[in-house]
């Protein structure tokens, strides 16, 4: 069984993403406006989408910690608890490779080099999560200037589709990754 | 008829509420930001906090049903 967090994704996440897919589809008016329309939207799918796969991370941390925390006796399990969740970087930033590596290293997990060991497509997809933070980036403050962008401004929605899968894949190895970790450490499954 | 489900202790707290979280030597005053859900163990419920005072303004999650209410 997934963890909760997963499950929220594949279902919750899922449904709130669709209805972009829905409303990029609908648009309709003079070819011009038609292209201003959907670059707007899919502009908003590109922040939506990282707000959404955040979240996720964030949720799945929280789950884990508490699975450690809860190992422990009174009052330890909530001093624990406190330690591994407090000033996360998801917190506050994005879900970037950077940022699960420094949180999700809190719980003891070597995270991307496991993540590399336990599929060699994790690879590619935490590229792709680098550049989808980066064109988040962009959007949010307008800013199109950094050089990996290489002086796109237009957000395709091929290539938010593409961003979309690598998170779906990242979000099932996350969770697969933890589990496997946890089951060792704490010597029973955690969900 | 669908079942209404049972209330468990902190299931009142609401994101932007002033709580206190009982540390095992004081009670540190703290605001909650967000709502994780039922995510925790045997579905408890997590929600982030903000500490509120100078020596503690980090965020941290907690189960909602070891919150107090504040005074």
């Amino acid at each position: 069984m997934p963890s909760r967090a997963l499950r929220h994704w594949q279902t919750r996440s899922r449904k709130v993403l669709d209805e972009f897919e829905a409303a990029h589809a609908l648009v309709g008016g003079t070819p011009a406006a038609r292209r201003f329309a959907r670059q707007q939207i899919a502009q908003a799918y590109v922040v939506l989408l990282c707000s959404q796969f955040q979240k996720f991370c964030r949720d799945l941390h929280s789950e884990a910690a508490d699975r450690m925390s809860s190992s422990l006796d009174v009052p330890l399990d909530k001093i624990f608890f406190k330690a591994l969740t407090s000033g996360r970087k998801l917190d506050i930033g994005n879900a970037s490779p950077s940022n699960l590596g420094s949180d999700f290293g809190r719980l003891g997990v070597g995270f991307w080099d496991e993540m590399r060991l336990h599929n060699a497509r994790n690879a590619e997809r935490q590229r792709l999560l680098e550049e989808l933070n980066r064109w988040r980036n962009a959007v949010a403050h307008q800013d199109f200037s950094h050089p990996a962008l290489a002086g796109e401004h237009d957000v395709t929605l091929r290539y938010v589709r593409r961003w979309r899968r690598a998170c779906e894949g990242l979000a099932v190895e996350f969770d697969a990754v933890l589990q496997l970790y946890l089951r060792t450490l704490l010597k029973r499954r955690p969900w | 008829m669908a079942r209404r489900r049972q209330s468990r202790p902190g299931d009142e707290f609401r994101v932007g509420d002033r709580v206190r979280y009982p540390m095992p030597q004081g009670i540190l005053d703290a605001v909650i930001i967000d709502d994780h859900g039922d995510i925790g163990v045997n579905g408890r419920r997590l929600v982030l906090l903000r500490g509120l005072t100078e020596f503690m303004e980090d965020t941290f999650v907690s189960p909602a049903e070891i919150l107090l209410p504040s005074a």
